[in-house]
């Protein structure tokens, strides 16, 4: 804090500002109009009050927080379940035939069949290819359904996986290479021979 | 309502009683308004002042933590909401002083009545260009050093000191010409 040496001036104003009395002044040149505390007022009211009551402002910390842990919870148990099945149990045989028919996939997923450019080449690949029919299958005839009281096929998930991969195209052995043929190049043409190839130049 | 001690109205206004919260305007309007009338061009802006004053200290009134006295607490509420009005001014900090010359302002036979009283020097003080104002109001009255007055108003310090110049010579003449009527 600087020293601070008021000339009287200042002294003037300072003293007449400080020792004014504790009552408004008779003139009422000190007393604000009473449309101050209406608009105050007014304010007040407009405002929502949360501040006063800190009860308030925790059960609605709580209700928000608990409806966003529900809500994170149910998104993430729905989002990762499983495909579901389709609701008619298929024979292993169909399943397969579903699996790895091309015409199923254009019916389920006709967008990315027509964007694909080229087939599934490796693994990761062919197993999306795989899960995806199992989602979207259109349904089956009557003839493919199973008889009544027959066993339902059992899981081959992975039979189809270990099937498809043998069938993925980089899984395939690969076909001999042709055979090497070597030409044996002329060293000595028969004198007949070169006669009927090359006639004489002399002539 | 009787009177009650600071502390209950702290309480009251924070429980959200409005009977509290006119108790505290109607302790503390008249010194504050004494206050923003220094700081302001008339008694109109000075009436925004206050009500804008005293909303921020209703709204703000949780931060207000009992080690100093609720006076000094709404009053340096108060400067700093003059401030901003003064702020949003265009001619702030105007060096030509664009008001009512001085001169038209000398005492009238009322003023030699009162012997310069409040009222009067307030009259001289309110004809001052915003920035002479402010910066005479903080050193003098409110007790700032140039330093937090530069700080406050965003200005260098040697402004801050060239203000306070003016604005001294601007009131002396005003005070000597009314004396010598």
């Amino acid at each position: 804090m600087e020293n601070k040496e008021f000339i009287p001036l200042e002294e003037l104003f300072r003293r007449a500002f400080e020792d004014l009395p504790d009552t408004p002044s008779p003139s009422g040149w000190d007393v604000p109009s009473p449309h101050v505390w209406e608009g105050i007022h007014k304010h007040l009211r407009a405002r929502p009050r949360l501040g006063g009551n800190s009860y308030t402002i925790w059960i609605l910390v709580g209700a928000l927080s608990t409806a966003l842990f529900v809500g994170l919870w149910w998104w993430n148990t729905h989002s990762s379940s499983p495909p579901e099945k389709s609701a008619l149990p298929l024979h292993s045989s169909e399943e397969a035939a579903v699996d790895t028919d091309p015409r199923v996939e254009e019916i389920a997923l006709p967008v990315e069949k027509q964007s694909a450019k080229s087939p599934a080449k490796t693994p990761k690949q062919t197993r999306a290819l795989i899960a995806r029919p199992t989602r979207k299958a259109a349904p089956l005839p009557l003839s493919s359904l199973p008889l009544p009281g027959s066993v339902p096929a059992p899981n081959t998930t992975i039979r189809l996986e270990v099937e498809a991969l043998r069938r993925a195209p980089w899984a395939r052995p690969l076909s001999p290479l042709p055979m090497r043929t070597s030409i044996p190049r002329p060293t000595a043409v028969p004198p007949a021979i070169r006669e009927l190839v090359m006639p004489e130049k002399n002539e | 309502m009787q009177q009650l001690t600071d502390q209950e109205l702290v309480q009251g206004v924070l429980n959200g009683s409005p009977a509290h919260e006119k108790a505290l305007y109607q302790k503390y309007s008249v010194p504050m308004f004494r206050v923003v009338l220094r700081f302001a061009r008339d008694r109109a802006e000075a009436e925004d002042m206050l009500q804008d004053g005293f909303i921020r200290v209703f709204r703000d009134m949780a931060q207000f933590r009992g080690e100093g006295a609720l006076g000094g607490w709404i009053r340096r509420i108060m400067v700093n909401t003059a401030l901003s009005h003064l702020r949003r001014q265009r001619n702030f900090l105007c060096d030509t002083p664009d008001y009512t010359p001085f001169e038209n302002l000398l005492r009238t036979e009322e003023d030699l009545a009162s012997n310069l009283d409040a009222q009067t020097l307030l009259k001289y003080l309110q004809r001052l260009p915003p920035g002479y104002r402010a910066v005479f109001n903080l050193y003098v009255i409110e007790g700032y050093s140039h330093e937090e007055i530069a700080e406050q108003l965003g200005i260098s310090v040697g402004t801050s000191k060239s203000q306070l110049f003016k604005a001294r010579e601007y009131l002396k003449r005003i005070v000597d010409k009314s004396f010598i009527m």
